[in-house]
């Protein structure tokens, strides 16, 4: 799996005309470390096109690259290659984060380098490109996924997908996730390593692809745990930074009945395994006043009593496998329903005050 | 939590409200709108409460018991005054309430439209720093109504909220808004017998920054006398306009499901829904159309929903409010399904739209000439063009408009492709690939052919 899959990967973070970004490009990097993980997307290096502002030198605005004709490119071979051979691989994955906007409501875009405020005219239709070569059926399978900040809205003409159409049959099965209507303070903080700048959508979906959505049988993330996993990971985020409003949740686009399937398969986790802690979701209950004496029972469903990994006079630790919901039990009958999401290696502090 | 029989909850909601239902691993479990009743086994849950863009969330514990479970109260933003949305003020509420039932200019008769526009408390200062001017003008564009001349406001020397309502003819007019000399505009429909809303929030923004265009977050609704804050009808067409522009199904789809009877008398609720459906459920089309025909005929946005059934031999001549309605106009018209006329507004709207939004705004400025809209034979020019850009390695020798800004490149990479391929046959161009490719009108398209040819040819 993964042989035949192709991949561009665009990580904008230097914008001269609209004000440098700093995660888009962390988390281009990350996501492409994901792609040609043999655990991972198991993707060939030499199929993955990464395009990043710090490949290029530092330039004016209209000088400033990637530009569109950089990515244009790419997808112009894989059109002439599918169109004279019809098929090109197996699965295509774009990839985008940086500067974005909405030419409709229909589609989202990316600012390239050199775009300015009224000069939107400098941007990749992603979803567009993506239900071009889905329609096409180069590919059996596209991924989208667009990582990018909004722009004030603009007077803007549609820019298209310049090949003729064509029906592929069956078409591609699309996977396609979108963050692209938060602002640029939405989109990033300091969530990575150490602090880092990183981007909240990227984080989320690769915490999810490596490990942190549920697996299926085969060991394998479905595109709806995925999504699921996704959803509940930024809005936990969100709800911790106050205005709901201003962070819709991310739209996610794919078929329900068949959804896509992510990742090398492996053994699924078995759910009484004892895990180290960096392989874990870290739940831990300091012991305070009330708690003293008292057994603490965690549970979820199907699994009434979760063995804790350490039990101290001062706190109580569980070790988890999953993310999801899970409830603590006092012994006097005082409960506490509270959610696991996040990346394993975060440690969550849980409280009956 | 122990497996056990299935317990019926029963979820007391708003209908406006969506709730979706989560399992113990973040499986999705079930999505309702409004009060519902759904059967879970024993276990933990989380429910998400959705009304608008404000969401909440609550875990509950289901055991072994039936369960009735009330949605929390939810306030959203909009721009519409309604009683419970967020920021709205009962001075605001009353004042909207008042002017839409009273006529402040009247230019015709048959039909009305309100216009009203409010600040929110701690944005209002910030926001009249920027000088705003509202005009109604007819389709040839000719200066109807100045609302600053008649709109009533609450405070002359610190104005939060200012309406103006107009009786006018029946018909589709042009709503402009002119800001820091900018002017933006947008269809509004009169239909006979009914008043449209207009409400637009002038909404903050970043210190530093230009606030957004209040048009592109603008509500419209329509009602049969006045606005009225309290209605449930108003409440859910606004949850529809946001859910289309949030690009969600559910809701729309189960209330018009609900609520399209022989009763159904909200046209905007049935434009919003159908517009918001007609790429994902086309099936729950025709009945909302009946229900759109019988209320408002011919209205531009419905005439566009006809389109995006697949309907043929439909004029337009006057664009539609919406942006989705838009987007079928112009596909219908490249593949011949829709004819406009080449003196009409319709056939004379630009190519650079306003992003982001539902409606379908543009500025006046670039509407194009009459001129430019002769219906002529490009077939020449395009061949020229398509022959002679590759000339031009070092990008166009002349200073182009963004318009053929845009042809240039596109027919610069095409020859790029053609070059590229060596087994089949070359990319085939025309007018109408055109005007697809650039999602406008075959009319704009060969003005845009005509002026790039005329450029580069004295070079």
């Amino acid at each position: 799996m993964g042989a035949k899959d192709y991949a561009i990967v665009v990580g904008i973070s230097k914008y001269p005309a609209l004000g440098d970004l700093v995660g888009p490009e962390a988390d281009a990097r990350d996501f492409h470390a994901w792609l040609i993980d043999p655990q991972g997307g198991a993707v060939p290096e030499a199929n993955v096109t990464l395009l990043l502002s710090s490949n290029y030198p530092v330039a004016a605005q209209l000088k400033a690259k990637p530009q569109v004709a950089d990515i244009e490119a790419v997808f112009d071979d894989f059109y002439v290659k599918g169109r004279e051979e019809s098929v090109v691989g197996d699965r295509l994955y774009l990839y985008f984060a940086g500067h974005g906007f909405a030419p409709s409501l229909e589609d989202a875009a990316l600012l390239m380098a050199n775009a300015a405020r009224g000069m939107t005219g400098y941007h990749i239709p992603g979803r567009k490109y993506a239900n071009w070569f889905r329609q096409a059926a180069f590919f059996k399978e596209v991924v989208l996924i667009m990582d990018c900040c909004r722009e004030n809205y603009q007077l803007s003409a549609v820019r298209n997908v310049p090949y003729e159409q064509l029906n592929g049959d069956p078409p591609a099965t699309p996977f396609f996730a979108f963050a692209t209507q938060w602002s640029r303070a939405a989109r990033e903080g300091p969530w990575g390593d150490g602090g880092a700048m990183r981007g909240l959508f990227t984080l989320a979906l690769l915490a999810g692809l490596r490990g942190g959505a549920a697996r299926d049988a085969n060991g394998q993330i479905a595109g709806d745990a995925l999504e699921s996993f996704v959803f509940n990971f930024v809005r936990k985020r969100f709800t911790e930074g106050g205005d709901q409003e201003e962070h819709p949740d991310p739209e996610f686009s794919y078929d329900k009945m068949k959804p896509l399937v992510f990742g090398a398969p492996a053994a699924a986790p078995g759910a009484a395994v004892p895990l180290a802690a960096a392989d874990a979701y870290i739940v831990r209950i300091a012991i305070q006043n009330g708690d003293a004496g008292k057994k603490l029972t965690l549970s979820t469903n199907g699994r009434p009593d979760i063995a804790p990994a350490v039990q101290q006079p001062d706190k109580w630790e569980w070790h988890l496998d999953m993310a999801g919901l899970y409830k603590v039990t006092r012994s006097d009958g005082k409960s506490k329903l509270f959610e696991v999401i996040g990346e394993k290696k975060e440690a969550i502090d849980v409280s009956f005050d | 939590m122990s497996a056990s029989t299935e317990q019926t909850i029963t979820v007391n909601a708003p209908r406006d409200v969506e709730t979706i239902i989560i399992d113990h691993a973040f499986n999705l479990v079930h999505h309702g709108v409004g009060s519902f009743t759904h059967a879970l086994a024993p276990g933990l849950y989380k429910f998400k409460y959705r009304r608008g863009l404000a969401i909440h969330e609550t875990l509950e514990e289901i055991g072994d018991a039936p369960r009735t479970i009330d949605a929390p109260e939810l306030e959203f933003s909009s721009s519409v005054p309604l009683s419970s949305t967020r920021g709205a003020e009962a001075k605001h509420l009353d004042a909207a309430r008042k002017l839409s039932n009273e006529t402040h200019v009247s230019v015709g008769s048959g039909s009305r439209i309100f216009a009203f526009a409010r600040w929110l408390a701690e944005d209002a200062q910030h926001s009249h720093d920027i000088a705003t001017r509202v005009t109604l003008h007819k389709l040839d564009g000719t200066l109807l109504v100045d609302l600053e001349q008649h709109a009533v406001v609450d405070d002359r020397n610190a104005t939060t909220c200012a309406g103006c309502s107009i009786e006018l003819d029946p018909g589709a007019y042009r709503f402009r808004l002119t800001r820091s000399d900018e002017p933006l505009e947008q269809i509004v429909v009169a239909s006979p017998g009914w008043q449209t809303l207009v409400f637009l929030l002038h909404e903050p923004s970043p210190a530093g920054e230009v606030p957004p265009a209040p048009l592109a977050s603008a509500s419209i609704l329509m009602s049969r006398g006045g606005f009225d804050p309290e209605s449930e009808m108003l409440r859910m067409a606004d949850a529809a306009r946001i859910a289309l522009q949030e690009k969600r199904t559910t809701m729309p789809r189960e209330l018009l499901s609900e609520l399209l009877d022989d009763n159904f008398a909200n046209p905007m609720l049935g434009i919003y829904g159908g517009c918001a459906l007609a790429t994902q459920s086309p099936d729950a089309l025709p009945r909302v159309l009946f229900a759109l025909d019988r209320l408002v005929p011919g209205h531009p946005d419905v005439n566009a929903l006809h389109l995006a059934v697949g309907e043929s031999n439909v004029v337009v001549d006057v664009p539609p409010m919406l942006r989705a309605s838009w987007t079928s106009v112009v596909k219908a018209s490249v593949d011949g399904r829709a004819f406009m006329n080449p003196e009409s507004l319709a056939a004379r709207m630009p190519a650079a739209l306003l992003e982001g939004t539902p409606w379908l705004i543009w500025s006046p400025n670039a509407v194009l000439d009459d001129d430019d809209v002769v219906v002529r034979d490009v077939s020449n020019d395009l061949s020229e063009l398509e022959s002679c850009v590759g000339n031009f390695t070092d990008g166009p020798p002349v200073e182009l408009s963004g318009a053929e800004e845009e042809l240039f490149s596109y027919l610069t990479r095409r020859a790029r492709i053609n070059k590229k391929t060596t087994k089949s046959q070359p990319l085939r161009l025309d007018e109408k690939i055109l005007a697809n490719t650039f999602g406008t009108t075959v009319a704009n398209v060969q003005s845009i052919i005509s002026g790039l040819a005329t450029k580069l040819r004295g070079n």
